[in-house]
Parts: structure tokens; sequence; C-alpha cells
């Protein structure tokens, strides 16, 4: 409990900041009102999104185990490999493999250093901030697209396709998935206008789906640690 | 004659005239310390009828006692030592034991707690004055008024009433943020070395004033270079206080960090940790302690949400940023403090938070906080006088 009310408290700080950036450059007359609005929408819902992914890995450890309580803080956070290398950090050891994981591993000890040690929130942190830039440009692909009702529709199926979960975890999947969107907006291709007309029948068939499959593989990895 | 009489008349007038521009202020320091007495006495009769021996001198006593207050009157008395045992005192700033020695020394016959308690008390008053010209520049009276209800009923304000820095440091931070409203950088600029040589979070005062003259600046679009003076470079007198600081430092014990060694040790066993670490911590405690939790650690837990939910509703209600921005890095301040008992009393100095009770809309909810904290104010004030460890 005491975990969470600390982790808790540093989000909510996080946020706090977040908010107040997004504000400034609205003052500074950086980004319109109305993008400031919007990012500000997108980013909140999708921090949602990522604290609901958290508290559910602890719930389906909790249940399998008998346990009533909500969220298990420790195997949340001591969760998948790179937690685990941020916890040898924290006790002084050095580790980290591949490119995307170097960038990764550097970004989160980068802020960890700057919490005064605090590395494995500080690939919390990372993960989230690099999930939410990623779903924030990823909203706006689809917004110049597909139009507005229509990017939220796609937006909210990417965040619950399988392996989702995984953004808002300690990995590079996220960074990964943020450089990708942002290099492919970068080359300025010209997405053709289209009027994506899909049934609500449709729709709500591949949101079931997709979510129902994202959940079983999110129990297995908790639960079974595969 | 008579004539000379008018004109003596007439000039009585004038200078009436200039005091009523003044009543409300005079109104609201009165209020002030009637508010104090009227809750210290009550609490008093409180706890007189669990203790029927105790006399008027208990009040006194844990005014100038209590807490951190005898070393700010040894201070005042003795001065920063270089060694022995008292050296570790160098974590005190040093305004408020100065003004204490001054005003002690100077008119009341060397009685350094009347003097401590007396700054106290008059930079409260001035410091709700402050904060009702602050809040009156964006908002109507009567919710004006409110706030400064809430801030002289704060649950913690017995430490505005005794020899403790709070109340010096309130007068200088709201006035400071006062000032910062109005663009006087000058003063501005004053009353942040005031502050900052006060406490180590009046430094955190540059921020908001930055942040207010960027966006003065930036507003102006092209023109800003007109709007630049001599002036706005006042500002960077803020942290000055500081610097002061450090030197006394570097001078009583030939190290300019000499009072971080201090506060790591004990009894203050300081440390800066990431807010995460301190509130599980917090919790750890509460859970430990049982009777603490409800007047240390319970408190600042609750009060870290409340802040932070008041900061993100303040955004919603457009208060003014650099208000805000203000509030938020302060809290955060605070909260950084690896060994945090006194974080409830701290928040005292996060103006932003009354600021924000005045965006709320509904009445119903003005009037259920201010209750509430009227009556936390009464229960926490009657357990100071009872001694417990209300921090």
């Amino acid at each position: 409990m005491g975990n969470t009310i600390g982790e808790s408290a540093g989000f909510a700080m996080l946020l706090l900041i977040w908010i107040l950036f997004l504000n400034m450059l609205k003052e500074l007359n950086l980004i319109s009102t109305e993008r400031m609005a919007l990012i500000r929408k997108v980013s909140l819902y999708l921090l949602g999104a990522g604290l609901i992914y958290l508290v559910l890995g602890g719930f389906f450890y909790n249940i399998s185990i008998d346990q009533a309580s909500i969220f298990q803080y420790d195997v949340v956070w001591g969760y998948g490999n790179y937690a685990q290398m941020m916890g040898q950090l924290e006790s002084g050891i050095r580790n980290g493999n591949g490119f995307f994981s170097m960038i990764y591993l550097l970004t989160a000890r980068g802020i960890g250093t700057l919490l005064f040690k605090q590395y494995i929130s500080a690939a919390f942190y990372t993960s989230f901030f690099f999930a939410i830039a990623f779903g924030v440009r990823l909203y706006y692909l689809f917004l110049k697209a597909f139009g507005s009702q229509s990017a939220q529709n796609l937006l909210f199926l990417v965040f619950v396709c399988p392996f989702s979960y995984k953004l808002f975890l300690p990995s590079p999947a996220s960074m990964v998935c943020c450089l990708a969107v942002f290099a492919f907006s970068s080359i300025h291709i010209k997405l053709p206008k289209i009027n994506l007309k899909v049934s609500h029948w449709s729709y709500y068939f591949f949101l079931i789906i997709l979510t129902s499959t994202n959940i079983m593989l999110y129990y297995k990895e908790m639960l079974l640690r595969k | 004659m008579l004539l000379v009489q008018c004109v003596y008349i007439m000039g009585w007038c004038d200078e009436m005239k200039k005091w009523k521009a003044y009543q409300k202020e005079m109104m609201i320091f009165c209020l002030s310390i009637v508010l104090h007495v009227l809750i210290m006495g009550i609490a008093f009769s409180a706890y007189k009828a669990q203790n029927p021996d105790a006399g008027f001198s208990l009040i006194w006593e844990r005014m100038t006692t209590a807490g951190d207050a005898p070393h700010y009157l040894f201070l005042a008395q003795e001065g920063y030592q270089s060694f022995g045992e008292k050296e570790n005192l160098i974590v005190f700033y040093p305004l408020y034991p100065v003004m204490i020695r001054i005003l002690a020394k100077c008119l009341l016959f060397h009685n350094f707690e009347l003097a401590g308690i007396l700054i106290s008390q008059i930079s409260t008053g001035v410091a709700a004055i402050f904060l009702y010209r602050l809040l009156k520049l964006d908002y109507k009276e009567e919710l004006s008024a409110e706030a400064v209800f809430l801030f002289l009923t704060y649950p913690f304000m017995m430490f505005t009433m005794g020899v403790f820095t709070e109340g010096i440091f309130l007068a200088l931070t709201i006035a400071a943020l006062y000032f910062i409203r109005k663009h006087e950088w000058v003063k501005v600029g004053v009353l942040g070395l005031a502050a900052s040589l006060c406490r180590m979070q009046g430094v955190l005062l540059i921020i908001p004033a930055l942040y207010e003259l960027i966006i003065m600046l930036a507003g102006k679009g092209s023109d800003w270079k007109k709007f630049l003076n001599k002036r706005q470079w006042m500002l960077f007198l803020m942290p000055v206080g500081f610097f002061v600081y450090l030197l006394l430092n570097f001078v009583k014990q030939k190290d300019c960090f000499s009072f971080m060694k201090h506060q790591s040790a004990p009894p203050w066993y300081q440390s800066i940790q990431w807010m995460n670490v301190n509130l599980t911590k917090d919790y750890g405690m509460a859970m430990e302690y049982r009777v603490l939790g409800y007047f240390i650690y319970w408190v600042q837990i609750l009060l870290f949400f409340i802040a932070v939910f008041a900061f993100l509703y303040g955004v919603h209600k457009k208060v003014r940023s650099s208000m805000i921005v203000y509030g938020g890095v302060y809290t955060c301040f605070c909260y950084l403090s690896g060994w945090l008992i006194s974080g409830a009393r701290y928040m005292l100095g996060c103006i932003p938070l009354f600021i924000i009770f005045t965006a709320i809309d509904n009445r119903l909810t003005r009037k259920i906080i201010l209750t509430v904290s009227a009556a936390l104010c009464m229960l926490y004030t009657i357990l100071f006088l009872q001694g417990q460890a209300i921090m």
C-alpha cells in the first residue's frame, strides 16, 4: 500500500508538470489553444490507460494467488528484464544490450539520476512518456487521414491490441513505436484522405477480440512470467 | 482663530481620509490578531478542562519552547557558533533571529521571546493583508475574504503565533507574489532576497517571477524588447539571500555547505529523495506509529494529493499560471525532503492553494472546506498545547 501511495504521488507530480508545461507552451503562443486542449485530452486518456494496465497487472496476479487486494506493487514494479536491470542499477550494476535497449536504458537512467536514483520508477516514467508521445503523434496522423471520430476509434484500437500493455511496462517497445511513428510522419508521405466507414458491428467486434487477446496475453505474462 | 481651527480640522479630515483608504487592511490585521487570541483562548479553555491547574503561562511556554523556537532564541541571543554543541544551529536561516535581536535590543529591553512573538504576530497580519490584496486583483471581495479566513484558520496556524519563521516567511512570500502580479520588479527583488534569507523555500520565488516576466514579454509580441528595463534585473537579487547564507556558512564553519552536513545528521536526518520514496516511508511510519500518523504522516500524504488535485483544478479554472507554477514547485520542493515531519506546516506557505480555493464556484464546497479547516485548526491547537508532536 505504501509503495502504491508513493508511486501514485510520483505519477501525480509528473502529470502536474506535464499539464503546466502544456499550459506554458500555450501562454508563450508556441501552440494554439485548440491544439493544446487536444494534446492534453489525448495524453490524459493515454495516461489513464497506462495506469489501468498497471493496476490490472497487479490485480491479475493477486486473484490468481487468492489475494483480495487490488494492486500488487512488487509484482508490477519488478516485472520484466528491464525492471530487473534497473533494479540492478540501483545496486550499482550496469548492463544493457542492443541498440534500442541501450537508448531506452540510458534515457531511463538519466531520468532516474534526476529523480535521486529511483531507476525502476524512472523506467516506468520513460515508457509512459514514449507511449504518450506515440499515441499523440499517431492520433494526429489518423486525424489527418480519417477525421476526428475515426481517429479516436483507431487510437483506441491501437491501445487495446495484443501486447499494447508492453507500451506502459519497462521495455523499449514504446520508444520503438514512438520513433517509428515520428519517422513516418517526418518523411512527409501524403496520406490520402480516406473516408473510413466501418460499421459499429465490425468495430465493436474487433475491439472485443483485440481486447480479449490482449488481456489473455497480459494475464499469462504476469502470472506465468512468459 | 476660527480660520486656524477650520484649517486644522480640514487637515485632520484629510488624514482620516487617508486612513479610511486603508480601513479594510487595518480590519484584516486586527482580524488576524483577534483570531489568534480567540483560537488560542478557546483551545486553552479546552485544555484547562482536562488540566485544571494549567495557567496562561502555558501558552507563552508553548510559543517559546515548542519545536525550533529555542534554537531561534539562542541564535538571536548568542549568534551562530563555529564549533561546539550548538554549531549545528547553522541550519537555521539568519533573517528571523537577526530581526528578533534588533527588536529585542532596540525596543524591548532584551526581551527576546516577546520580540519573536511580536514579529510573528505582526507579520501574519501583514501576510493576511497582502493575501487579501493579491486575491482582490482577480476575485470578488467576498471570495477574497473567505480565502483570508481559510488562511487564518489553517489547521497548523499556531506556528504563526509563536517563535517560528512561519509568520515572517508568509509575509515576505505573499507580498512578493502580490508584487509579482503587479509587475513591480524592484519590490519583488528585495522581498525575494529577504525571503531567501528567511528559509530555503524563499529562493523558489524567482520561478513565478521569471515566469510572469516571460509571459508578459511574450504577450507583447515582436515589441517585447521595448518592455525590457533595468528594474527587471532586480529579480536576480532574489537568490542573493541564499548566497549570503552560504557565505555565512563559510565564515562561521569554513564550508559553504556545512548546513547540509548538519541537516543530514541527528536530530534532522535530512536527505533529498524523490517523493515516491518519501511518501512510501510516510505510510510505513503512519502504520508503525498510529497516533503520530494522525498528526504528521497521514496529514502529509493527504495534503500532497489535495495539493496536486487543487493545482490541476486551478489549471482547469484558469487560475494565474505563475501562481500554480509556484505552488507546484513549492510542493515538489517540500516533498523532496527525505525525513519530512513538518510537511503540513510547510504547506501553509503554499499560497496558491488559497488562491485556488477562491476559484471554487460552489459556495457550499467553500463553506465545507472552511468549516473543516477551522475545526481541525482548533483540534490541532489543543493538541499543540498538550505538547503533542505537532511539528
